[in-house]
């Protein structure tokens, strides 16, 4: 019982890694593509870099930690 | 034992750095030489000298999967050795910072010595390196002496904690000193430096060859800084004995954790602009030749961003040392002690917003000049709150004069100058004539030396008998603290004038009609520096032969004076309980610390 | 950061108490560190406006910017892995970080070699650029050699849900070295 929750947890945490990664892989395209076609890319390049980084901070470096007691 | 390893980690690792760059540079069929090898072979050589002194025992074991060395060693080799206790390094910063501002006071001494008379006694070259040389020794000082020292040494002990949060990472950013100091020793010997403490370009890229090892060697004590700031601050928010919440710390401890988060963030500007000044010397690159497209001007924003900040590094701790021994001192309780707090951390925030002040005349866009002369005003309010609760805190109290006490007035009456000559110099249509000249050496050394220094001092002879477990001789402390605070009059009131009327700074000649201001201010400097052999003959001979010291001399209220004098390997027999303000002097009933049995007599359980 | 209620411990401080002292001290470096790149940033900002070479390879920056999320994708995977205890996988995917980190490595490299051509560092932009991709060069460095050494050390499967500090520090320190290059990479290579 206990080991099967084990499992579960852990098959999620690794599902949300590979969803944060599709996302990453998603907006640094896009981000690319912009680049080649876009003007006003000071702005367009800010607002694609900020999600970016905050995926990484929020679920691979998890930030909340510092707050929260918990939050793996 | 330990610092003999140091040095043949030392030695090892620069021959490895100079034979690694001489390799690659026989390998590309360059000539072997330059300041490349000069710059790796310091680099491996200060971790070289870390492994050697004790960063591979007691701790890189571990990152290879070791078991590490976790013995404390006892007697007095431990002051010699890496040790994690947080009162030994605070005694090893404190000695050695000493020591630099010995050899920092000479340089001094030279300076006055060479402005006695219009006349050039030493030559330009030699006083600009003695100059730069006295700058930046003294800079180091007011950086680390009253942070890695007092802070070190007391701020556990305040907040009721057996040691910092990270022991290992403290004794790491001390043994980071001794290199800086070697780097900045040998410098002289290469070529020297004549660029002042500041560095600008486009001479630091151009001139001798100890420029370099000034890189290295601030870029190394920059990163001994930024570990000391991330320590202090994880100890404060993190080790607090049971009671302490942040509103009942002692208001010197607040000022560490200001002063901590500006040396943490803004330090790294420094090294980035040192490093950028270094890859123009070293690797061709053009970010400060105007020749090539660069611009000499990023370096002063780059600079001024840490090194405006820079100086509430040094000054706000002497602010809180200040504000602590006023309210003792005046038995009260801290006057607006949320104000002092709320002064500090706006401070804080200002201190990023305002570096451009040092710019009005060196070429920057003039439309930049009032935002930032009106933003630099805007600290005089977080600065008057502070004042404020100085004021408040003496006002009407039974003021004991004791040496501390002494020192902590002399810091209300120097900063007060200090803070109101700068408001000339924020000032955008003074600044224009005052620029470079003294009046901005003697604004500054009102600061600096008339804030932190006199404040550093207060805090030497008030946690004295904590340290070393004995007592000074009050007459000669009182004696200090009234020749020092005449002398320094003397010496820096004249230099206003002389600026006033033009006196450039960083010459070795000037004319005639200056020549009343500079030997008034040199005789009176040398009977400044005098008074240093009278507190340190005072101090190091009270350390071996004086009368042992209670644990708590002064009767203060907070928790460093309930432990025994020197307090034990862990700071507190039993885990102190804090149960309200820290100053409750005058209030039946009130507390900051649970009762506890204060022995009366130092234990000396070392 | 505390509740003024929240009393700290203080006797033997308890694991999950140092763990969270751990995690403040490596946040506070981190924070320390964007300080670093902001430096950077700026200066290149300041010289440059948002002008750039126009014989940038833009393409093979693309490619190592994609190697360096996925090698994120593996850090995070093998601190999983170690915190669930499973140290085939967290072998494994520490393996393949730095794989992929040393490819990174060799893509900097190689762009380097085109770089040298077109805008030595004796060109502005070339001096923004090679600084700006060394410094993070470097850190990429300094976090494959971290991760080398957290392999090797756990090589007996000392890393585990009990003690799992070392390998969390030193995969947030290589998460941080890809949040940086998340903004050096358009600041580079994109912005125009
Ligand atoms: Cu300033």
């Amino acid at each position: 019982m206990a080991q099967a929750e084990t499992y579960e947890r852990r098959r999620g945490a690794m599902a949300l890694g590979t969803a944060v990664f599709i996302g990453l892989i998603v907006l640094d395209t896009i981000e690319f593509v912009v680049a080649r076609f876009a003007d006003q890319l000071l702005l367009w390049m800010t607002l694609l870099a900020l999600p970016q980084a905050g995926l990484i901070l929020w679920f691979y470096m998890h930030v909340r930690q510092l707050w929260r007691e918990e939050g793996h | 034992m330990a610092i003999l390893k140091g040095v043949l980690g030392a030695a090892v690792g620069y021959a490895l750095g100079f034979a690694l760059v001489a390799a690659v540079q026989l390998a590309m069929g360059n000539p072997v030489g330059g300041a490349a090898p000069v710059v790796i072979g310091s680099v491996l050589a200060t971790a070289g000298w870390l492994l050697g002194v004790g960063l591979w025992r007691a701790w890189a074991r571990e990152w290879f999967g070791l078991e590490p060395d976790r013995e404390t060693p006892t007697g007095p080799g431990r002051y010699f050795r890496f040790t994690t206790d947080h009162k030994v390094i605070g005694i090893q910063y404190l000695v050695t910072f000493v020591i630099v501002f010995g050899l920092a006071g000479l340089l001094a001494m030279v300076v006055r010595w060479e402005l006695l008379t219009p006349a050039a006694d030493l030559g330009g070259d030699a006083y600009n390196q003695v100059m730069s040389l006295h700058g930046i020794l003294m800079v180091a000082v007011a950086v680390a002496a009253v942070l890695g020292g007092l802070g070190n040494y007391c701020v556990p002990l305040m907040i009721g904690a057996r040691d910092m949060a990270f022991p290992r990472l403290n004794a790491l950013s001390y043994w980071l000193v001794p290199p800086v100091a070697a780097l900045l020793l040998t410098a002289p010997f290469v070529g020297g430096w004549d660029s002042g403490w500041t560095a600008y370009p486009p001479l630091s890229v151009v001139n001798g060859g100890g420029q370099v090892l000034f890189v290295v060697a601030i870029v190394i004590f920059g990163l001994s800084s930024i570990l000391g700031g991330l320590n202090a601050i994880a100890t404060i928010l993190r080790m607090r004995a049971p009671g302490m919440t942040l509103m009942r710390m002692p208001i010197f401890v607040w000022s560490v954790l200001a002063a901590s988060i500006i040396s943490l963030l803004f330090t790294q500007f420094f090294a980035a602009s040192l490093i950028l000044v270094l890859l123009d010397r070293v690797a061709g690159t053009t970010f400060f030749e105007a020749a090539g497209g660069g611009s000499p001007l990023l370096y002063q924003h780059l600079f001024w961003f840490y090194s405006h900040p820079a100086v509430y590094v040094m000054i706000l701790p002497g602010f809180g040392i200040t504000l602590e021994v006023l309210a003792h001192f005046s038995r009260k309780p801290l006057f607006a002690y949320k104000g002092a707090v709320a002064g500090f951390l706006g401070i804080v925030g200002l201190s990023g917003i305002v570096w451009a002040h040092h710019m009005f005349t060196s070429g920057m866009a003039h439309f930049m000049n009032i935002p930032f002369m009106a933003l630099t005003e805007l600290i005089s309010i977080p600065t008057g709150l502070v004042f404020l609760s100085a004021l408040g805190t003496i006002w009407r109290g039974r003021l004991w004069l004791r040496t501390p006490m002494l020192f902590a007035l002399a810091v209300l009456f120097n900063f007060a100058i200090g803070g109101v000559t700068g408001i000339y110099l924020a000032d955008v249509a003074t600044d224009l004539h005052l620029q470079d000249t003294y009046f901005v050496v003697a604004h500054f050394h009102y600061t600096i030396v008339g804030g932190e220094i006199f404040a550093l001092m207060a805090g030497i002879y008030y946690w004295y008998p904590k340290i070393t477990g004995r007592m000074y001789r009050e007459g000669l402390g009182r004696l200090h603290a009234v020749w020092m605070f005449l002398a320094f009059q003397l010496v820096f009131l004249p230099l206003f004038v002389a600026g006033i009327h033009g006196m450039n700074r960083r010459i070795n000649e000037y004319v005639e009609p200056l020549q009343g201001y500079n030997t008034f201010s040199s005789v009176a400097a040398f009977a400044l520096g005098a008074v240093f052999l009278v507190a340190l003959g005072n101090l190091a001979w009270s350390w071996a032969r004086g009368p042992v010291a209670e644990a708590n001399p002064w009767r203060a209220s907070t928790l460093e004076w309930t432990t025994s004098s020197p307090p034990p390997l862990h700071n507190f027999e039993r885990t102190p309980e804090v149960v309200g303000d820290p100053y409750p002097y005058g209030e039946p009933g009130a507390a900051h610390v649970r009762p506890v049995v204060v022995p009366t007599i130092a234990g000396g359980s070392e | 950061m505390a509740a003024t209620t929240e009393h700290l411990r203080h006797e033997a401080e308890s694991p999950a108490e140092r763990l969270r002292t751990n995690r403040l001290g490596l946040w506070l470096f981190i924070a320390s560190e964007s300080f670093l790149f902001a430096a950077l940033i700026s200066a290149r900002y300041y010289l440059l406006g948002t002008e750039r070479s126009e014989h940038l390879n833009q393409p093979l920056g693309f490619l190592i910017s994609l190697v360096l999320l996925t090698s994120s994708l593996f850090a995070y995977r093998a601190e999983t892995a170690a915190r669930f205890g499973d140290q085939r996988g967290f072998r494994r995917a520490t393996a393949t970080t730095i794989a992929l980190g040393l490819l990174f490595m060799v893509g900097v490299v190689l762009e380097w070699r085109e770089g040298l051509a077109f805008f030595p560092p004796s060109t502005l932009y070339g001096s923004a650029f090679f600084t700006l991709v060394g410094f993070h060069a470097f850190h990429v460095f300094t976090g494959i050699v971290a991760l080398a050494l957290l392999l090797w050390a756990g090589r007996d499967g000392r890393f585990g849900p009990e003690n799992h500090w070392p390998v969390e520090g030193v995969i947030k320190y290589w998460h941080f070295v890809d949040v940086a290059w998340v903004f050096i990479f358009p600041t580079l290579y994109l912005v125009k």
